[in-house]
């Protein structure tokens, strides 16, 4: 900064005011500047949330001719039944064939359903046909589909649908997990 | 020791995040979304958004701000709703549609604070589907809008099911599900 240079002189005889520094302390300025900076950095959102895509088939419309059923072998298929209280069960059966001791139970863990999924990919004789069938009971959540959902992401198993459960399973179910939603 | 180089420095720096920062409007419903290892990020903009609380209620809001009021206008018509202009500034500055269209007169004439007591939701039902119809007259509106739903770890299956289900019926069939991120186990 130019700094202004004192004239002496004695003319007049006044009296002049000592010239005070300009130069002001930037201390507390710096100070502020930096804690209102850190109030912005905690507030600023950078994550947005993720999304998962869903993508559900068409209703079948009237005039469509409805496809036969592909015959699956069991063995192909995984049906996952989301129960009660974050219980899951899994089975590889017609439905028909199944009762209380084909239904498996295991949990949303990384040793229960997905080690559940990968063994029966390496089971499926033709894995390019292997189908994870998802089947929630009413009693289940939100969150249990999305758990499951991701499962599919991780085992990447492109190959899944969402259905509603029948009512068959649904008893077997309940006399498997011994709850019942109408008692 | 001066202290000007490093103030400018601090000022600047703060300038940048006081423009940067987009302050989040409050949420009305309080929703926490389960986790997962998705790794798409949501998409600002053409956005409109399903939530679905914990104890199975369904609310609707539109993202984007100029999408707002042709989409009320378009439901206004529908339903055969007048929305004045001081309301439809209102339903600007909300988030989430909270209430039946019918109500929402009401709704957008009540202060913020009781605002945040009125939150029946939006019926899905057999006998209304008024929410179907708010989504479908958003698409109507931008058919490259995007729908996302965002639900509660809490919310039982079949309401999430009708959702679903009553779309499907109006051959939508492309949902986003929000979700917080995971890390994906190797």
């Amino acid at each position: 900064m130019a700094q202004i240079e004192e004239k002496q002189s004695n003319d007049g005889g006044k009296v002049r005011a000592k010239k005070q520094s300009t130069a002001v302390d930037m201390t507390p300025l710096a100070d502020l500047g930096f804690l209102l900076i850190t109030f912005f950095m905690f507030t600023t959102t950078f994550s947005k949330p993720n999304v998962m895509g869903l993508n559900m088939p068409p209703k079948p419309k009237d005039d469509m001719v409805k496809p036969i059923p592909p015959n699956v072998d069991v063995k192909n298929s995984l049906t996952l039944i989301l129960g009660a209280d974050n219980r899951l069960f899994w089975h590889q059966e017609e439905l028909g064939d199944l009762t209380t001791s084909t239904l498996n139970e295991t949990d949303y863990s990384r040793e229960g359903i997905r080690k559940t999924i990968l063994t029966a990919k390496q089971n499926a004789p033709e894995l390019e046909f292997f189908t994870v069938i998802i089947k929630p009971t009413d009693d289940s959540t939100y969150e249990n589909l999305v758990n499951t959902l991701d499962e599919m992401e991780i085992t990447e198993s492109g190959k899944y649908g969402i259905v509603d459960i029948t009512s068959s399973e649904v008893a077997v179910y309940e006399e498997k997990s011994g709850t019942s939603s109408n008692p | 020791m001066d202290m000007t180089a490093m103030s400018d420095m601090a000022w600047l720096l703060l300038t940048f995040f006081i423009l940067t920062t987009q302050f989040k409007k409050p949420d009305i419903v309080q929703v926490k979304t389960p986790s997962s290892v998705a790794e798409t990020k949501l998409q600002d903009g053409d956005l409109i958004r399903v939530t679905l609380n914990s104890e199975g209620k369904y609310y609707f809001s539109i993202i984007d701000d100029n999408n707002k009021i042709p989409i009320l206008e378009r439901m206004a018509q529908k339903y055969g709703l007048t929305f004045s202009d001081a309301e439809k500034a209102a339903f600007v500055k909300t988030t989430e549609i909270p209430v039946p269209v019918r109500a929402l007169n009401q709704y957008l004439k009540l202060s913020e604070g009781q605002r945040q007591a009125t939150i029946p939701g939006i019926p899905l039902d057999s006998t209304d589907l008024q929410l179907v119809d708010w989504i479908e007259q958003s698409l109507e509106h931008d058919p490259n809008i995007k729908l996302a739903i965002k639900g509660d770890v809490k919310t039982q299956y079949p309401e999430f099911r009708e959702l679903i289900k009553q779309l499907q019926e109006r051959d939508i069939n492309r949902f986003q599900l929000i979700t917080s991120s995971e890390v994906k186990p190797k």
